[in-house]
């Protein structure tokens, strides 16, 4: 006989909403006006991803993340990403020291990415060699330094943000480093309400101190209950079909992917839609995830994925556009209805 | 996921399963109704335009429709309905599906989904509010067409057609025969001889042979149309002999009416005689038209009844023969119908009523005063009419004819004369002379004088035998009485038509 299993209880998720909750208002206690950019970090860290943070200068990525570090009471450093930034400087880099007996032997001197949250500012900037580097340690979480695999400690995350407006003199990041991103999130202008809050509250533009952070233990257990979260096959099924419908030569495929779109998006980014749609559903306060969690993220996760081609430059189409056509196009539940019989919400 | 549940929350669970369950069901229904409902418009219009299309054809080309074709019609409207029936019900869907659509049109997060997968049980979780989500058809592209197709149906079914050139070639052109057999059939309806009912069925056959008439196979219906005919005509050949037979009792009764009148007129019978004479006169007509299927008037029948067992007044015996003549008279109106029916030609009719006027005619009968007589005669014999022989009592009456062949005094009748020339003889060989004497006879040479004699040389054989040669004797040879006749109408020839 098949083993039942039971959902998460309800006192569970009701209490790590109420974390998630706590977190997100001292979020936006220290950033104003960005409560959604907010929820979707904390989404991403929930869901132990990397994220890219996009926007102009002085919209607050970097306090954002600096906030996210004091609140989770996680190591939090910063790498400032220059051309000239090697792959040493970031990973760590062996030297040559004598010891007291006057042997000499290479020693192990870690780099700013052994750390809880780092913050790769401006990562376009350094040089693809650099920009490399940080492949097997977002991906595996560790470094393999001559021979030597040295995990990283965990939770790890990579917040990097760039800017996309001063292209010169930077390196576009290479598609496998993208697809490592979990989120590619826009951070957006705020409005004249909160300029003028910020104006009234923040001198020199000192972000507050936060005045409750989350301990190991409670972000241990909101990891745990995570792992709670269900996905049903149904939903699964939608995240597969949003996914292979990015591919132009998907049967899915809507006419603007076919239009605009060389290349799809990875089965790592199917994978990230679904613990991103878990992480949500549990800001939620719901046991599951369900067809609106999964739509929430995707677009965050599939516009750095996407490739689009040169037409869609000409017709000034992005990839957040043909993202929200995409999902607007794609059913969220299959069916072999014929076309006059239509079902709402389906 | 959390351990597996405890048993009393394994209750709840399956509670708050049978509800889910209960939601998708009724979503299902609703999503099935209206795929039943698309499906069966769809399958109402394609039978409408191939039905129409049929029933057009069929009606251009055969000129109808029958029962059964129409009667498959409407079963192939049944079938696609439930082809539609059975084409919604395996495009429903699944209960996952179901819960899926629901979750999909609710903020559940899911929840429907992960409760109705196998081997999840929802712990404490509720079962949220559901809000039914909202099933549309869009009706135009399937109704549309429905009613275009039973439009077209109806009309094929009703509106007038022309009909097609090839039903013409192929239509067989009966109706001429078929009306004269309908006007033989009327013929013998109003003469009495064919009955309400057998008229309707032959009539009603007719029609049907006149539908199925057919160029392709004409001589069906020409061996038909023959064969109704023939029966027809067998049947007036009967009929007409039958009357015949009736009209000549008829006759005869007339005569022996006349004759009785005349005889009770002049008090020559006796009260038992007369009452004889009527119940034998009822007797032979009852006996007549039973013999020939025939029916006896009403007023004769009448007549005939107030006779019986009565002494004849001369009004009775008037009245007799007045319901006679009227039977007699009704007689000749059917057969005067058969001749409008074409049954009888006019030279039958004519050569009918002479026979039947040889007896009376006008009401005066030709031996009606001879047959009074040979009735008082019979009374004088002491004699029975019913039991007697008339013709035996012949004294003081003039030859020996009896009642039913005419007076010894009756005007000689002569049915035809001998027209000089054509006299036919029954052809008798004559015996054979002796050829053998002639095939061993040699000429001695042709002479232009008297043969010349030869001895007593005879002739053995033959109508000249005895005789010897020589001219004397051919002159003095004796004619036998057998052949006299014969030589005397030779020679007698020429001088006739010399004459």
């Amino acid at each position: 006989m098949k083993e039942t299993s039971t959902l998460v209880s309800p006192e569970r998720i009701l209490a790590a909403k109420q974390l998630c909750d706590k977190v997100l208002d001292e979020l936006d206690k220290i950033l104003l006006g960005q409560r959604d950019l907010h929820r979707m970090v904390l989404v991403g860290l929930l869901s132990k991803g990397h994220i890219l943070l996009e926007g102009l200068p002085g919209l607050g990525k970097t306090a954002l993340v600096k906030a996210l570090g004091d609140l989770m009471q996680l190591e939090f450093r910063r790498v400032q990403f220059t051309p000239d930034l090697m792959p040493g400087d970031i990973l760590g880099t062996h030297i040559l020291q004598e010891d007291e007996k006057g042997a000499r032997e290479m020693s192990f001197r870690p780099g700013p990415v052994f750390t809880n949250l780092l913050l790769a500012d401006e990562i376009n900037r350094a040089s693809p060699k650099t920009q490399s580097a940080m492949l097997e340690t977002m991906q595996e979480r560790c470094v393999t330094l001559l021979g030597t695999t040295r995990p990283l400690p965990a939770p790890f995350f990579v917040l990097a943000s760039q800017n996309p407006i001063e292209l010169e003199g930077t390196y576009p990041l290479p598609e496998a480093q993208l697809d490592r991103f979990m989120f590619r999130l826009l951070v957006k202008q705020v409005n004249a309400g909160v300029l003028s809050e910020i104006i009234r509250t923040r001198r020199h533009g000192e972000a507050p101190k936060p005045d409750w952070s989350l301990s190991r233990e409670e972000l241990t257990g909101l990891f745990d209950t995570l792992n709670g979260i269900y996905l049903s096959k149904p939903v699964a099924d939608y995240i597969a079909r949003v996914v292979g419908a990015t591919h132009p030569g998907d049967a899915l495929a809507p006419e603007v992917v076919k239009d605009y779109v060389t290349y799809g998006a990875s089965p790592r980014a199917a994978i990230a839609i679904a613990e991103a749609a878990r992480a949500h559903a549990l800001t939620a306060g719901r046991p599951s995830a369900g067809f609106e969690d999964a739509r929430a993220v995707a677009g965050f996760v599939l516009n750095h994925r996407v490739i689009l081609n040169y037409k869609a430059r000409f017709d000034k189409i992005g990839t957040t556009e043909v993202v929200e056509r995409l999902l607007a196009a794609v059913p969220s539940v299959m069916t072999d209805l014929p076309k006059a019989v239509t079902v709402e919400g389906a | 996921m959390e351990r597996p549940c405890s048993e009393g929350k394994c209750v709840a669970n399956s509670m708050h399963s049978m509800a889910t369950q209960r939601l998708a069901k009724e979503l299902g229904d609703r999503i099935m109704t209206r795929l039943f409902l698309l499906y069966g418009l769809r399958a109402i219009a394609i039978w409408g335009f191939a039905a129409g299309t049929i029933l057009c054809g069929t009606r251009f080309a055969l000129g109808g429709v029958s029962l059964f074709v129409l009667a498959a019609g409407l079963a192939g409207l049944f079938i696609g309905l439930a082809l539609a029936g059975l084409l919604a019900w395996r495009r429903g869907l699944t209960r996952a599906q179901l819960l899926a659509l629901l979750d999909a049109g609710n903020p559940t997060g899911g929840l429907l989904s992960a409760i109705g997968e196998e081997g999840l049980a929802p712990g404490g979780w509720e079962s949220p509010h559901i809000e039914f989500p909202r099933v549309a058809c869009c009706w135009r592209p399937a109704a549309g067409p429905a009613l275009a197709a039973v439009v077209f149906f109806v009309g094929c079914a009703w509106l007038p057609l022309p009909q097609s050139r090839l039903m013409e070639r192929h239509r067989l052109d009966a109706q001429q025969a078929v009306d004269q057999v309908k006007d033989m059939i009327q013929g013998l309806e109003e003469g009495g001889l064919l009955k309400d009912e057998d008229a309707a069925h032959w009539r009603e056959e007719l029609d049907q042979l006149a539908k199925q008439a057919s160029g392709t196979e004409p001589a069906k219906t020409w061996e038909s149309l023959d064969y109704m005919k023939e029966s027809l005509e067998q049947k007036t050949e009967e009929a007409l002999k039958e009357a015949e037979a009736f009209g000549q009792t008829l006759q005869m009764a007339e005569a022996a009416a006349a004759g009785l009148q005349a005889l009770a007129e002049a008090g020559k019978l006796t009260a038992g005689q007369q009452s004889e004479a009527a119940e034998a006169l009822q007797n032979a007509l009852e006996n007549a038209a039973q013999a020939t299927g025939q029916e006896l008037p009403e007023d004769l029948k009448k007549a005939l009844a107030g006779m019986k067992g009565l002494s004849l007044t001369p009004e009775q015996m008037r009245k007799l023969r007045e319901a006679l003549q009227h039977a007699s008279t009704g007689q000749r109106a059917d057969l005067e119908a058969l001749k409008r029916a074409k049954l009888l030609t006019q030279e039958e009719l004519d050569q009918w009523l002479e026979t039947m006027s040889s007896g009376c005619k006008g009401g005066s009968c030709t031996n009606a005063a001879a047959l009074a007589l040979a009735l008082a005669e019979l009374g004088q014999c002491g004699k029975d009419l019913a039991g007697g022989d008339p013709s035996s009592c012949t004294s003081g009456l003039p030859g020996k004819g009896g009642v039913s062949r005419g007076r010894g005094d009756a005007a000689l009748t002569w049915s035809g004369t001998t027209q000089p020339g054509n006299e036919k003889f029954k052809a008798e060989a004559l015996p054979k002379a002796s050829l053998q004497d002639l095939a061993h006879a040699k000429p001695i040479g042709v002479s232009y004088g008297a043969a010349e004699e030869k001895g007593n040389a005879t002739v053995s054989a033959g109508a000249l035998g005895g005789a010897v040669a020589g001219i004397s004797e051919a002159r003095g040879h004796t004619v036998l009485p057998r052949h006299r006749g014969t030589v005397e109408r030779y020679f007698g020839r020429g001088q006739k038509q010399s004459k």
